[in-house]
């Protein structure tokens, strides 16, 4: 019996020698505080609004147009099924010209005609008609931050409800909203209409005109909660037959743009994402490769020649798809150097922090992919080992995704000449003022993340 | 044959001690440990040698880059050293099998003298080269500057280069001895 615990003594010595020598092989360092990722828990769905735009000028979407495909009536019954998927209880509201809770039969008529019915005189109409209020619905969605909000609007906005004042009942509820964490989905989808718009601003400043000639007209869902709340819509409605058969005819008919003040989905370490392969250039074949998870910290210790390192990454495996990404990064390395390069005796490694500088070169950014070089053009001391610890953190967030949404813009100045031009299509007026202004919110509001945390332990040789 | 060997490589040992003996007490000197009262000044070697500014940027410690300084420095002029022995040994005894049967031949030879010392100090330089450059085995090369390396270069050289060339002076053959710069200029030469 002693003999077999003898063995087992052993066997205890010699793993826990393997173990602390690799943990014991690297300077004392902090680790970042690491993001707590959002889970995909079912438990957690919550109550989701949907508002919609009774203004009279909706009502085009919903009668027939000869030569053209009406989506509205389609993508608007497909979202209803995706809200009552996406919460616990859905509740319907409308806001523009009347701004009150609606129950499910009233809401059910949302792709007819009988909708959008101003029961007031024509003039009283036409006036309410003209303003938006989307402010309103925004204040809403700020004080349920738990919950989903769905808009679905012409987004005809005045050019007084993106000025000043008004401007500011916008971008303070949006502040909140970024504030918070969640994000803003910004559907558009061209269908065919057929009624009047009014309040478009005629050149002369003194007045509004109307106009009933167009055939077709985007219309918008505005998604505002998690990012993956309105993924879960965004693939719900692009499955969507009639609207996957008119992209295929026209691309252009639809677009998808989400912005965010934080565009990072999860921290890559939480969830152990990193792997050996998102270091390029090192091989695990190489001799005396190791790599291993310390703290969720994931540890590349190896010997090599090589002078810098590749590191790259999926943007799918940490950021919200579909959102505005990330176009700039902050990585700070904190170096290290030991001139005992053995890892056998950690009482002989003396780690001494290194002042170094510009250890990364540009991050390579693309759509599908981050790419660092790290110690480009360092050279680092051959004969020693090193030790790195990368922080890589967003900097600046992107914004490419909202330029899509400029071909159905429609300026103030261009209004009166877009109007004489009697288009078929007709555009929507301050479109980008909205969408720039809400990324200008999202930027404000963005603060740096912690995307992954890696740490290099190597022995360099000449 | 022999005899006359045995008879100059005492002359030549004489002449390789004149800064052999000054090049071993300096090896064993640089082979001390730091805390041991030395005629080598750490603080001087810091200030002339040393790239305080890289090893500092690094975090590194001066007096354990002066250390590991040392032991490159040893070993290099161990190196030297080994070098100079088997050149200027090699040289003293092979001039008595130099072909000198006639008067005036012995110059003829100062070619072959000038062609093997230019080889040495060539392999001085590559010695050279290879601890505080091109070679992987000493990391110090890094710690010093490039300036500092390159009087290491030049001083080593002129340095090994007297020991050889003493050392030639005084254990070349005889009859040989005008084939060697000044050799022929000895006092006491038939003593010598």
């Amino acid at each position: 019996m002693n003999k077999y615990f003898k063995y087992i003594y052993i066997l205890i010595f010699f793993f826990s020698t393997i173990s602390n020598s690799f943990a014991a092989c690297q300077p004392k360092f902090t680790l970042p505080e690491f993001p707590i990722n959002n889970s995909n828990n079912e438990d957690l769905k919550n109550k989701v609004y949907v508002w919609y735009d009774a203004s009279l000028s909706m009502s085009g979407f919903t009668k027939s147009q000869t030569d053209e495909i009406n989506l509205y009536g389609p993508v608007i019954n497909s979202l209803q099924k995706a809200s009552q998927s996406l919460g616990t209880e859905t509740s319907y509201n409308t806001f523009g010209s009347r701004f009150q809770t609606i129950d499910e039969n009233r809401a059910s008529l949302v792709t007819t005609q009988e909708f959008y019915k101003c029961t007031q005189s024509a003039q009283a109409c036409a006036q309410k008609d003209r303003i938006n209020g989307i402010s309103k619905v925004l204040n809403v969605a700020k004080k349920n931050q738990d919950s989903t909000v769905i808009i679905v609007t012409d987004l005809f906005l005045s050019t007084s409800e993106t000025l000043a004042k008004n401007a500011e009942k916008i971008k303070s509820p949006l502040r909140k909203i970024f504030n918070n964490g969640q994000s803003v989905g910004v559907f558009g989808i061209s269908s065919s209409f057929n009624g009047k718009i009014s309040g478009i601003p005629t050149g002369d400043g003194l007045g509004y005109a109307s106009y009933s000639k167009a055939t077709k007209r985007p219309f918008y869902i505005i998604v505002i909660g998690s990012g993956e709340n309105i993924n879960f819509i965004r693939e719900k409605l692009e499955n969507n037959q009639k609207l996957q058969d008119k992209l295929a005819e026209n691309p252009d008919a639809y677009h998808f743009s989400m912005i965010t003040s934080n565009v990072i989905q999860k921290n890559l370490n939480v969830d152990k994402q990193i792997t050996e392969n998102n270091l390029l250039n090192i091989s695990p074949q190489s001799e005396g490769y190791k790599f291993k998870y310390e703290e969720n910290l994931p540890t590349y210790q190896f010997t090599t020649s090589e002078k810098n390192f590749e590191l790259e990454f999926n943007n799918s495996d940490f950021q919200v798809p579909g959102s505005n990404g990330v176009s700039d990064y902050k990585i700070d390395v904190d170096l290290w150097s030991s001139r005992e390069t053995s890892c056998k005796d950690s009482n002989k490694n003396k780690w001494a922090k290194s002042k170094r500088e510009n250890l990364v070169g540009d991050e390579d950014i693309t759509d599908e992919k981050l790419s660092i070089n790290v110690f480009e053009d360092t050279r680092l001391k051959w004969g020693y080992r090193w030790f790195a610890l990368l922080n890589i953190y967003t900097k600046k967030n992107g914004s490419s995704s909202q330029d899509q949404f400029k071909t159905w813009d429609l300026n103030e100045s261009d209004a009166a000449s877009h109007l004489s031009s009697e288009p078929k299509i007709f555009k929507t007026l301050n479109l980008m003022n909205l969408i720039e202004m809400v990324n200008d919110v999202a930027n404000e509001e963005f603060k740096p993340t912690l995307v992954a945390s890696i740490a290099l332990n190597f022995e360099l040789e000449k | 044959m022999i005899v006359n060997i045995l008879k100059t490589l005492f002359w030549y040992l004489v002449g390789a001690a004149v800064l052999g003996l000054p090049a071993i007490l300096l090896i064993g000197a640089l082979f001390a440990p730091l805390n041991v009262e030395s005629f080598i000044n750490p603080e001087w070697v810091d200030s002339v040698f040393m790239d305080s500014v890289g090893i500092l940027e690094d975090g590194q410690d001066i007096t354990m880059a002066t250390n590991d300084f040392y032991f490159m420095f040893a070993w290099l002029n161990i190196n030297l050293l080994i070098v100079t022995i088997i050149f200027s040994l090699g040289w003293s005894i092979g001039s008595h099998f130099l072909n000198i049967n006639e008067p005036g031949k012995a110059k003829f030879f100062g070619l072959y003298w000038i062609i093997v010392s230019a080889i040495f100090i060539g392999v001085l330089s590559i010695v050279n080269f290879t601890v505080l450059s091109w070679g992987d085995t000493f990391p110090a090369a890094q710690d010093i500057t490039t300036k500092s390396q390159n009087l290491m270069i030049l001083l080593t050289v002129i340095y090994y280069g007297l020991m050889y060339w003493i050392s030639v002076i005084l254990g070349t053959a005889r009859q040989a001895r005008s084939a060697v710069l000044f050799a022929n200029k000895l006092p006491a030469r038939n003593f010598l």
